[in-house]
């Protein structure tokens, strides 16, 4: 070959150009997947909601006190589907835009039961969710909002994936050098071959488990990464996962 | 006439929830599935009239299902698919597969409760009819 580094630079050049082609087509795929995955999950808290109001509209008055109940219920969980779904999609975008995070001190434990319990309240109590803190009080400086958002994402992530009856466990712990958030459960696990996609956006293990964007596991990682923690996912096929978060100790108030 | 025997098979609770209560209603009795495999044990022990059958469901999905009942000809339900599938080829499939209707997610129930109303007419009539040659088979001997 003739004049070889002139040609391999350029060499180079092309195939980092294809590369670079071949992410952006992928992302444009995914976008698209996205949006018609939008579009389907949207259908069933839509049709729940109109189709509850009209069932009380014309048959209410045959109903029991509590079969009206059930369906108020309904327009309200589905409602509340709805926000969580939005909500996603929302954050998404404000992390796409760089949006200023919040400072204060979150008490990881009670975050995580009150989390589990609006969970189950949603989903009509199917699992067990089981949290241990220790210290009793385990504590961590982020913005509150996001925290309670990764808490709810890896749990609700676990209860869609874990067989009904079975126990999530969520763990929160107070190290030496950093504050940890464990949630594990018994679900089907993860191929190693798939467990580095799984925090990719529009990634979904299995869109049949009804529910979500693939976005998830994303929008975790990336509320982690803003306050400088990492997530790791531990996981083999048939054994469940399990999803370990460490939060950075606040050592900046000292230094200020 | 004994009521008419709707089954409902979603894997959505809610929108199962929601279409037996609509169907009860209508007054008819009714049966819920929430997998495919449940919709086939259901048809074998209770034999049910129509079923209101969703196509993405766990187990075993709706395709499996209209191919199981079409494999069987002593199954005479009538089958009305409610999906979020709203392609025409999707559509094309379930007619092929022996469908008698096909609604599309999200549904407007005063519609699905018209169409359901009819197929329950056809469902009738066919009965019907199957009752009186019985009988006339019988005379006949």
């Amino acid at each position: 070959m003739a004049s070889g580094e002139g040609l391999s630079d350029l060499e180079k050049a092309l195939a980092d150009r294809d590369a670079r082609i071949a992410q952006l087509e992928d992302l444009d795929r995914k976008k698209n997947d996205f949006v018609a995955t939008v579009s389907h999950e949207l259908r069933t808290p839509i049709t729940a909601m109109i189709g509850a109001a009209k069932t009380l509209r014309r048959g209410g008055d045959q109903m029991s006190a509590e079969e009206r109940d059930a369906f108020l219920t309904m327009i309200e969980r589905q409602g509340e589907r709805l926000l969580r779904l939005t909500r996603g999609v929302l954050t998404e975008a404000q992390l796409e835009a760089g949006a200023t995070p919040r400072r204060e001190e979150v008490d990881l434990g009670a975050l995580a039961r009150e989390v589990a319990a609006e969970l189950l309240e949603g989903r009509g109590a199917t699992h067990e969710v089981e949290v241990s803190a220790e210290p009793a009080d385990v504590s961590t400086w982020g913005d509150p909002t996001a925290l309670r958002q990764i808490v709810s994402n890896l749990v609700e992530n676990a209860l869609k994936y874990s067989p009904e009856g079975s126990k999530v466990r969520v763990g929160v712990a107070d190290l030496t050098s950093e504050t940890l958030l464990e949630v594990a459960d018994d679900g089907p696990g993860i191929d190693a071959a798939e467990i580095g996609t799984i925090f990719e956006r529009f990634t979904q293990m299995d869109p049949s488990r009804g529910g979500g964007f693939g976005l998830g596991l994303y929008i975790v990682k990336s509320l982690v990464e803003q306050h400088r923690g990492s997530i790791e996912a531990e996981s083999q096929p048939g054994a469940g996962t399990t999803f370990r978060v460490r939060f950075p100790k606040r050592a900046a108030r000292r230094e200020r | 006439m004994s009521k008419l025997k709707v089954l409902v098979a979603d894997d959505e609770p809610a929108l199962r929830k929601l279409l037996k209560t609509n169907m009860e209603l209508e007054g008819y009795e009714t049966l819920e599935a929430s997998n495919g495999a449940e919709v086939l044990e259901c048809v074998e022990r209770d034999n049910p009239d129509i079923i209101l059958l969703d196509i993405m469901m766990p187990v075993m999905d709706g395709w499996e299902v209209m191919t199981a009942l079409a494999a069987n000809p002593e199954y005479e339900q009538k089958v009305i698919l409610v999906s979020a599938k709203a392609s025409d080829d999707a559509q094309l499939q379930g007619w092929e597969l022996g469908a008698d209707e096909y609604i599309t997610k999200p549904f407007d129930l005063e519609a699905l409760l018209e169409r359901v109303r009819e197929v329950a007419a056809r469902s009738e009539a066919e009965s019907e009819k199957r009752r009186a040659e019985a009988i006339s088979e019988l005379q006949n001997l």
